[in-house]
């Protein structure tokens, strides 16, 4: 039975419709001849029509609504889009997040109606009472924010004066080298911090170039 | 046929559940029969095959648009009959060879207690029985068989949906179809 190997070969060539025509005609003598090749072709043949023949089953009428019913519950899906977009656009995310932070803590800080004077930057004041007091000689690098109160400035901000529901007693252009800002609203309060923020952003920028 | 398939998709993504169930007609009745031809029974090709639309639709996310949504779904279909019948081995005792009798197994056994008088054989009867041949095949060919003759699916789609080389379906496919053939030569 020496022809046994590569014909078989070929046999399953010729069942994948895989055989060159050549291949074929070579086949199709050989069984001819061959009772032992033409035995295999012919039961390989009919195992195929067997597995082809079975029946395509219906799965009962129920399917569909039984896979709807046990679905996770809608309201616990709708998180999902937004959860798939928020991975595909992390700044906006991160953005947002910041925002509504950022709102809450100062929207927090506007609430607190108590008189809060700051130095962001180098320098010190002095007080008195509500009144913050830029002595004489002090030289602020950087911005000072006073809220419910009042501010006398006889020395030097070299940055902005935020003034939030505060009033400034002594003030000329002489002594602040930025700008003196009213801030009597909160959405005023918040948009100098959003300002300022893109400013900061603006300076990476700038130093990262 | 693709276009309306995608179109679906993209509603179920956007969180439209009812649409899902669009997707469930389409695509029921080869999922179910794949479950089927793997598992044999029918109570629990259903489970399978509902559990399989339940894991597309949790993972819906994870399918990449531009692929055939079929072979995914088939795919998901696939594995969990075969994991399911792993952990199952219902037919393992049958499999097994009783010992000094040379080859000769509980299913065969069995199998020549059953005479199959050739004249009686119902349509019915022979499609059980070369279902339980199908059954007795090892799970790895067993997959390709089905897949290429009874959802009569490209060796490509195969490949794709087994997570193997096609020349790996072709070998598992002549070997389950000798394996078969051996079985079912005697009508
Ligand atoms: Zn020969």
């Amino acid at each position: 039975m020496a022809c046994l190997k590569e014909m078989v070969q070929i046999m399953y060539k010729v069942l994948d419709q895989e055989a060159t025509e050549v291949e074929e005609r070579e086949f199709f003598d050989h069984i001819n001849t061959c009772s032992t090749c033409r035995e295999h072709f012919l039961e390989l043949k009919q195992t195929e029509s067997l597995v082809k023949g079975l029946e395509t089953k219906e799965p009962s009428e129920g399917f569909t609504q039984a896979v709807m019913a046990k679905l996770p519950q809608p309201h616990k899906k709708s998180r999902r889009p937004a959860k798939v977009w928020m991975r595909h656009h992390p700044i906006i995310t991160a953005a947002a997040c910041f925002i509504i932070l950022m709102s809450g803590y100062l929207f927090s800080l506007w609430n607190q109606d108590s008189f809060n004077a700051v130095v962001q930057g180098k320098g010190h004041v002095q007080y008195d009472g509500h009144t913050v007091i830029v002595p004489k000689g002090e030289v602020i690098k950087g911005d000072l924010i006073v809220k419910n109160g009042k501010v006398k400035i006889e020395g030097k901000v070299q940055g902005d004066v935020v003034l939030v529901n505060s009033e400034s007693l002594l003030a000329s252009a002489g002594h602040v080298t930025g700008d003196i800002e009213q801030v009597d609203q909160i959405m005023e309060w918040i948009w100098y911090h959003i300002k300022s923020i893109f400013t900061m952003f603006a300076a990476f920028d700038y130093e990262g170039t | 046929m693709d276009q309306k398939v995608k179109k679906i998709i993209t509603k179920v993504r956007k969180g439209d559940h009812q649409a899902f169930a669009e997707l469930v007609n389409l695509y029921k009745t080869q999922v179910y029969n794949i479950c089927l031809r793997l598992v044999r029974i029918p109570q629990e090709a259903e489970d399978l095959a509902q559990e399989a639309f339940i894991r597309a639709y949790t993972n819906i996310d994870k399918y990449e648009i531009d692929r055939k949504f079929s072979t995914w779904l088939f795919r998901i279909a696939t594995n969990l009959s075969i994991d399911y019948l792993r952990k199952k081995k219902p037919s393992a005792y049958l499999d097994a060879e009783i010992p000094g009798t040379d080859g000769f197994t509980m299913y065969t056994q069995l199998a020549s207690e059953e005479p199959l008088p050739e004249d009686l054989v119902l349509e019915y009867e022979t499609q059980e029985w070369v279902q339980r041949e199908i059954e007795e095949l090892p799970a790895k060919y067993r997959s390709a068989i089905v897949l290429k003759y009874i959802q009569d699916l490209s060796l490509k789609e195969i490949s794709d949906i087994l997570d193997i080389p096609v020349a790996t379906v072709k070998t598992r496919i002549h070997r389950g179809r000798e394996a078969l053939r051996k079985r079912l030569r005697h009508v």
